[in-house]
C-alpha cells in the first residue's frame, strides 16, 4: 500500500485515471461523495487533488482496521476521503 | 477500466461487519444516504457475510445519476400560508401583472443563482430572521400564529431538479424548509433591501417569459 503523501497522490491519481477505483457504500449511496453519483467528474477530481501538497494531506487508521489507513485532502473547500485495499482505491467521501 | 459483471468477486472493507471480507457483484436497489430516492437495479458489492451492499464501481454512476435526477420530478410541499403570500407579494412588486404562474420561474430562477453564486450556506440564517420577524409583527398586533398552509406544487425540468437537489445538497435542509427559506430570501430581496439588481433581472425575466 502507498505510504506518504507523494505516493498516495501517485496512486490515486493512477487510479482514477485508469477507472479502476470503488465507492464505499454502508447498504445505501452516500450523497456526500459527489464522484458516485456523478455531481463531480474523475477529471475534475484529479485537478484537485494535482493541486494539493503535503500540507493539504492528513491520514489516519481506520476505526475497526487499524492496518488500512485512511488518507484525506483537503483543498479548495474539497474533502476527498479514500483509502486502498490492493489492488483497489476506494473512495469514501468526494464533497465540497 | 475494468468492466465488472455479477458473479465476479473482490475484497471490501465491511463497515457492518467491521472487518475486511470477501465480496461478490451483484444487482440491487440502492437508496441514496439522505433517503431521498433509489436507484434501481445497478451493479454492487456485495458482502459474502451480512449480505450489505459494500462496494459500488464507477460504472454504475450513469446509473446513479440518472435515477437521482429522475426522482425530482415535480416539487411539492405544503407550505404555511403565509409563505406564498409573501412569494405573491414579491412577484406582485416586480411586476404588477404577474400571477401565481410565475412562482416556478422566480424559485427557477433563485434556484439557479443560489447554487452558482454558493449561496446557500446562507439561508438557514436569513430564514430564521424572517421568521423572527414575522413573530415579532404577529406579536405587537396581538395576533395568534395562524395554522393555515397552502400547497406548492410544481412540474419541474431536469435543469431545476439538478439546481434544488445541489442546494438541498448544500443545505441539507429538507424539500419543505429548503423552498420556505428561498422564498425568506425572495422576500429579503425584493420586499426589504428592494435590490434594483435583483428586481431588473427578474423583470426581464418575467418579460421573456411572456
Amino acid at each position: 500500500m502507498p505510504k506518504g503523501f507523494r505516493a498516495v497522490r501517485r496512486a490515486v491519481v493512477a487510479a482514477l485515471e485508469s477507472g479502476d477505483y470503488l465507492h464505499v457504500s454502508r447498504g445505501d449511496i452516500e450523497v456526500k461523495n459527489l464522484l458516485a453519483i456523478g455531481e463531480v467528474g474523475a477529471g475534475k477530481v484529479i485537478d484537485i487533488i494535482n493541486a494539493c501538497d503535503g500540507s493539504h494531506y492528513s491520514s489516519s487508521p481506520h476505526h475497526a482496521v487499524p492496518a488500512i489507513e485512511v488518507h484525506v485532502l483537503k483543498r479548495r473547500g474539497w474533502y476527498i476521503k479514500f483509502y486502498f485495499i490492493e489492488p483497489q482505491t476506494w473512495f469514501i467521501s468526494v464533497h465540497q | 477500466m475494468k468492466i465488472l459483471f455479477e458473479g465476479d468477486t473482490g475484497q471490501a472493507l465491511c463497515e457492518h461487519c467491521q472487518a475486511l471480507v470477501a465480496m461478490h457483484y451483484t444487482r440491487r436497489d440502492v437508496p441514496f444516504s439522505d433517503g431521498q430516492g433509489i436507484a434501481r437495479d445497478i451493479l454492487v458489492g456485495v458482502c459474502d457475510g451480512c449480505d450489505m451492499v459494500v462496494a459500488i464501481p464507477p460504472q454504475s454512476t450513469p446509473a446513479i445519476r440518472e435515477a437521482r435526477k429522475q426522482q425530482l420530478k415535480s416539487i411539492e410541499a405544503r407550505l404555511p400560508a403565509v409563505y406564498l403570500d409573501v412569494l405573491d407579494a414579491a412577484m406582485q412588486a416586480v411586476c404588477s401583472e404577474a400571477g401565481a404562474h410565475l412562482r416556478k420561474l422566480f424559485l427557477a430562477h433563485y434556484f439557479q443563482w443560489l447554487v452558482q453564486a454558493r449561496q446557500g450556506m446562507g439561508l438557514q440564517p436569513g430564514h430564521e430572521a424572517f421568521v423572527t420577524a414575522l413573530e415579532a409583527q404577529r406579536r405587537q398586533r396581538g395576533l395568534q400564529t395562524s395554522g393555515a398552509t397552502r400547497r406548492l406544487s410544481m412540474k419541474v425540468n431536469a435543469h431545476m431538479a439538478e439546481d434544488f437537489l445541489a442546494l438541498q445538497q448544500q443545505t441539507r435542509m429538507s424539500q419543505t424548509e429548503l423552498l420556505k427559506a428561498v422564498i425568506a430570501r425572495i422576500q429579503m430581496d425584493v420586499l426589504e433591501v428592494r435590490d434594483p439588481q435583483v428586481i431588473e433581472g427578474l423583470q426581464r425575466l418575467v418579460r421573456v417569459a411572456g
